[in-house]
């Protein structure tokens, strides 16, 4: 059977045991996309950054494999990690953050990675906590209960995020319908 | 119409994300194993040499006059990179502490 077609306990397992880097490299690669676009959305498009915060991600990963106790998904697990460094980083680097009044030109979008680069840019009108619950949300697809596993944040803290951004982002959507 | 803005749009798929990934386990995987050869080394070395001292004919007894001399430089020459390794290990343990 394929590495690829294998399933993350599978993968796990193998990581651990085996010597070569075969398996944990499949888990990279099943994964790389998610890390890498969730953390572009947590600074708000800094590519740079999201990237280097994802290959810290997943070397942390590795290190603490033999942790992973399989109780939750890797999906999970994963993006537990990437959050918490985002959350160390931000400790130390300012956050791209707009105000209610700075403007945003929102146009349709052309093209995947234009629709990328709007989304990321209407994450610099949230706080921090309102972009993890509401990117785990609406672009991981996400159910409360697993983004409450993911970030330790309470439930109703949780909901109350998801919905304070929703407003937030209504608004500025309208307000950039009425300019257009 | 949140939903549309909001989900991801693109697959970031990229080799030289994983290579680097790779590589940086391969350099870590390195770092470690010289540590513990060094360190293994340094705890070699010192049981030797206290095996030895104990000994009446032993070869320590030789070199002790000039070694009394610089002993204490190089007790603490080891002790640094004893610290130091050891800092070098518990730094690297640490960052993984997230």
């Amino acid at each position: 059977m394929q590495l690829s077609q294998r399933s993350d306990q599978e993968l796990v397992a193998l990581a651990i045991s085996s010597s070569d880097h075969k398996a944990f490299t499949s888990i990279v690669e099943r994964y790389q996309s998610l890390i890498r676009q969730f953390l572009r959305r947590l600074t708000a498009g800094d590519t740079a950054q999201a990237d280097d915060l994802a290959q810290d991600t997943f070397f942390m990963a590795y290190q603490k494999l033999h942790t992973f106790k399989g109780t939750g998904s890797l999906k999970s697990w994963l993006h537990t990690i990437a959050y918490r460094l985002f959350l160390k980083h931000i400790q130390k680097h300012q956050m791209v953050e707009l105000g209610e009044n700075d403007p945003i030109l929102i146009s349709e979008p052309q093209s995947a990675l234009e629709a990328d680069l709007l989304a990321e840019k209407m994450m610099q009108r949230l706080s921090a906590d309102e972009r993890v619950v509401m990117t785990l949300f609406m672009a991981a697809e996400m159910s409360h209960s697993q983004i409450v596993e993911v970030t330790d944040i309470p439930l109703g803290t949780v909901k109350s995020h998801i919905q304070r951004a929703k407003v937030k982002l209504q608004q500025l959507v309208e307000k950039s319908q009425l300019v257009a | 119409m949140l939903e549309k803005f909001l989900k991801y749009h693109q697959e970031l798929i990229s080799q030289d994300f994983v290579d680097g990934i790779l590589k940086r386990i391969e350099k870590a995987y390195q770092t470690r194993l010289l540590i513990l050869g060094i360190m293994s080394f340094i705890g070699v070395a010192m049981a030797v040499f206290a095996v030895n001292s104990l000994m009446d004919n032993s070869w320590v007894l030789s070199i002790k006059p000039y070694l009394l001399e610089s002993k204490n430089i190089v007790y603490l020459a080891l002790l640094v990179l004893a610290l130091f390794l050891t800092n070098l290990f518990v730094s690297d343990n640490h960052n993984q502490t997230i």
